[in-house]
């Protein structure tokens, strides 16, 4: 009698398990269906990492980079940059060097990130991060009949004191590079600055001058005698 | 004689009715209660059943030996007196106990030991062994095997299967304690244990499932039987035992052309939950052993089930094994299986801890990745030739991303990328969900590989992020990659335009060919995963940087 009553007791399980495999295709099937959500994100950290941040903090560019770059900014304009230095002409197609095109040769950058971004990465990042800011910075991208790329950068300070401040720091990191970066020919003062860098083999003719608020810097991508780019500046920086 | 022989005829008789339910319905219910999926194999491609499911994965077939020595695999009779003819018969009663059954019950203690009043005269049943009853059990003797007695629930499960007539013959040895301390046994001349255990009944074992049972450990450390051995779900092929572990439930089975082999723990439940040896996985072919990454693993017949602590047991078999087979197993790329499979729309899935194994209908298999992101501090060898002094991002605020992605080879790896620290969930969901997409990656090394030269690091199709460097041609312009907010992907098949030429030289092909693995498209889930997480892509320069996405 029992072992009738276990015999019958499979039997009902098996029964029941039948049913059921053919409403659900079984425990964990889905069918018909779309596949299960995925897993919850398993992102785990090493305790340091949730440390809280230390060391210098960059300016942040706040411009949406999906925006068309402006050609002006604040009073500075595309006159304010040289459009002809020597062989090399504005080239309204370097938009690689700016951002999204905007059909100029000259494209707005935000001034604090500008002028945090042209000192040199040579010396204390703590003296850049901590350097006077520009309030505003037109860029202007130049290229060669040969293709050699060139770039112009012209940002106004508050006052002539913060300019001048500024470009100080600039010729005294100029002077610490080392390593990939190296300067040649520097001919630092206070008003103006010449030189060659050499960017991990990319070559750079530059020059730099100060005039009241507002620092012009060019730097053109071959060895060049550096004296006329400071001319060129001159001639523009004041416009 | 003639009371001999009605005795005989009645023993040979209830043994028989007994015997015939035993063997017509074994004891327990065995089969498993728990029904899987009906249909859980596709149907094409049929693993191999013999496939090996694991590169290095039969260190220890016996995980958990016992440190009890078990007790004799062939119990060795004791030596045999011969009766002594001169021993004055006792009579109690109406019956009489003389030689050879009388030196033996008076060492038990005669009628007031544990046998009691014999309740028979003794006679000589099958198997030629001279047989008395007693008020609590059975004393037998045969000239080759000496002495033994067999009392109360031994005695009644020895009947079940004949007495002396059926498969366990005569017994050879008991009744004596068992190693646990707590059971008491019977061993038969056909290699049978009758096991008495106070919590878990009195069942038999016997043939090659008393031989593994005695391998494992036996009552002493395998546990107590709770069946007697029984018929597999298989339609018989299979015979089984079951056992009270230290631990739970243990099964040991035997199969024809298989051998036997013990199933246990969560293993087992899952095991049982498809079905057991009936099932899609069929009969075990191994024991549980320890497979790679410290998984515990079982082989059957057409899967396998592998258990880790923080997966629990899952199962793999059909077309999903197929596969997996190919990738090492829980210790390929996929990593142990968090998911038994499941159907869904357009075929079978299966989750594991590095991603989700899917195979469709259409007979294609695909991955989608979890990338499982790790997020650690800089160390100064993680950013030995990309960070200098100077930069504008120092290595106290960068973060490195390990992660999963998938491979141009259709696997997955185990990369990297170094982000500024408020750029880490940024990355880690945009990566996430284009890996889950299935977008391939190629390689995601640190840039420290290439000394962080730009150049050949895009010629090598790298991915990565953070690398202190200007812009190209441009002095005055620091990279978004030297504050760990830029990521160039896949650079071979996403090369970008410097004004002058494009980048890297061995991408040329795809400056037109906008199409293929791992190329960004702008719709592809890549791109979108980026862009819905605040990054601008490159693509959409007007001079084209379609590996570079940056963020502000």
């Amino acid at each position: 009698m029992r072992s009738i009553r276990r015999r019958v007791g499979v039997a009902a399980a098996v029964a029941v398990a039948m049913v059921a495999s053919a409403c659900s295709g079984g425990p964990a099937s889905h069918p018909g269906s779309e596949p299960p959500p995925p897993p919850e994100p398993e992102i785990s950290f090493e305790p340091e990492a949730d440390a809280p941040p230390t060391g210098p903090e960059p300016p942040v560019a706040t411009s949406d980079p999906h925006e068309t770059l402006a050609t002006e900014s604040g009073p500075l304009t595309a006159k304010t940059l040289p459009r002809e230095i020597g062989a090399y002409t504005g080239d309204t197609d370097a938009s690689r060097q700016m951002g999204v095109a905007n059909g100029s040769w000259v494209a707005e950058t935000e001034g604090p990130v500008a002028s945090f971004e042209a000192l040199p990465q040579c010396g204390a990042p703590e003296d850049a991060a901590e350097a006077v800011s520009a309030e505003h910075a037109l860029t202007g991208a130049y290229r060669s009949p040969e293709g050699n790329l060139g770039i112009g950068v012209v940002m106004e300070f508050a006052d002539a004191d913060s300019a001048a401040q500024w470009f100080t720091l600039f010729g005294d990191r100029l002077a610490q590079c080392e390593g990939d970066t190296t300067v040649r020919d520097l001919d630092a003062g206070p008003e103006q600055a010449t030189y060659h860098r050499d960017m991990a083999g990319q070559i750079y003719s530059e020059a730099g001058v100060v005039s009241d608020k507002r620092v012009l810097l060019i730097a053109l991508g071959e060895e060049l005698d550096p004296a006329p780019l400071a001319d060129a500046a001159r001639s523009t920086i004041d416009r | 004689m003639k009371k001999f022989a009605h005795a005989l005829t009645l023993g040979i008789a209830s043994a028989l009715i007994i015997t015939g339910t035993a063997v017509a319905d074994p004891t327990p219910t065995p089969t498993p209660t728990v029904t899987p999926s009906a249909t859980p194999t596709p149907q094409t491609p049929a693993p191999s059943p013999t496939q090996t499911p694991s590169q290095t994965p039969t260190p220890s077939t016996d995980p958990t030996p016992s440190a009890t020595v078990p007790p004799s695999e062939t119990p060795t009779p004791s030596a045999t007196p011969t009766p002594t003819p001169t021993v004055t018969p006792m009579a109690r009663g109406r019956f009489q106990v003389k030689s050879p059954i009388l030196s033996y019950y008076k060492k038990l203690g005669g009628p007031r030991g544990k046998l009691g009043e014999p309740t028979s005269d003794q006679f000589v049943a099958g198997r030629n062994v001279t047989v008395q009853r007693f008020k609590n059990g059975n004393i037998y003797w045969r000239k080759d095997v000496g002495h033994t007695h067999v009392m109360s629930a031994h005695l009644a499960k020895y009947g079940q299967f004949g007495f002396e007539h059926g498969f366990m013959g005569v017994p050879v040895k008991g009744e004596f304690r068992g190693n646990d301390g707590r059971s008491r046994l019977n061993w038969f001349e056909g290699g049978t244990t009758i096991i008495k255990h106070p919590k878990h009944g009195t069942h038999e074992v016997h043939g090659l499932i008393r031989n593994k049972w005695h391998s494992l450990g036996a009552e002493g450390y395998y546990g107590a039987p709770t069946t007697d051995e029984f018929k597999g779900n298989d339609r018989g092929r299979s015979r089984l035992s079951w056992f009270a572990g230290p631990d739970g439930p243990r099964t040991i089975i035997w199969t024809p052309g298989i051998g036997t082999h013990e199933v246990r723990g969560r293993i087992r439940d899952t095991w049982h939950a498809f079905g057991g040896e009936g099932g899609v996985l069929g009969a075990p072919t191994s024991d549980e052993f320890t497979g790679q990454n410290g998984a515990r693993v079982s082989r059957f017949e057409r899967g396998l089930i592998i258990w880790t602590p923080s997966t629990g047991a899952r199962a793999v078999f059909g077309a999903l094994l197929a596969n997996y087979s190919t990738r090492g197993w829980e210790g390929g790329d996929l990593g142990a299986p968090t998911s038994n499979e499941w159907r869904f729309r357009d075929g079978w899935g299966q989750d594991f801890q590095n991603g989700r194994l899917l195979f469709m209908d259409n007979g294609s298999y695909r991955t989608q990745v979890r990338t499982n992101p790790y997020v650690r501090s800089v160390r100064a060898e993680d950013v030995k030739h990309t960070y200098r002094k100077g930069c504008p991002v120092g290595p106290s605020n960068l973060r490195v991303v390990e992660m999963n992605h998938l491979g141009y080879d259709g696997r997955i790896k185990r990369g990297q990328l170094i982000v500024h620290r408020d750029t880490v969930g940024r990355v880690t969901r945009a990566f996430g969900s284009s890996q889950w997409e299935s977008f391939p990656i190629n390689r995601m090394s640190n840039p420290n590989v290439w000394r962080g030269k730009d150049v050949p690091m895009m010629e090598a199709n790298n991915t990565s992020a953070f690398n202190c460097r200007p812009v190209v041609g441009n002095p005055y312009r620091m990279s978004p990659h030297s504050y760990g907010r830029a990521v160039d992907i896949n650079t071979q098949q996403n090369p970008y335009f410097d004004g002058r030429r494009w980048y890297p030289s061995n991408g040329s092909r795809w400056i037109r060919q906008r199409h293929g693995k791992g190329v960004l498209t702008g719709r592809d889930p890549m791109t979108r995963g980026m862009q819905a997480n605040g990054f601008f892509w490159g693509g959409n320069w007007a001079s084209k940087d379609y590996h570079h996405f940056q963020v502000n």
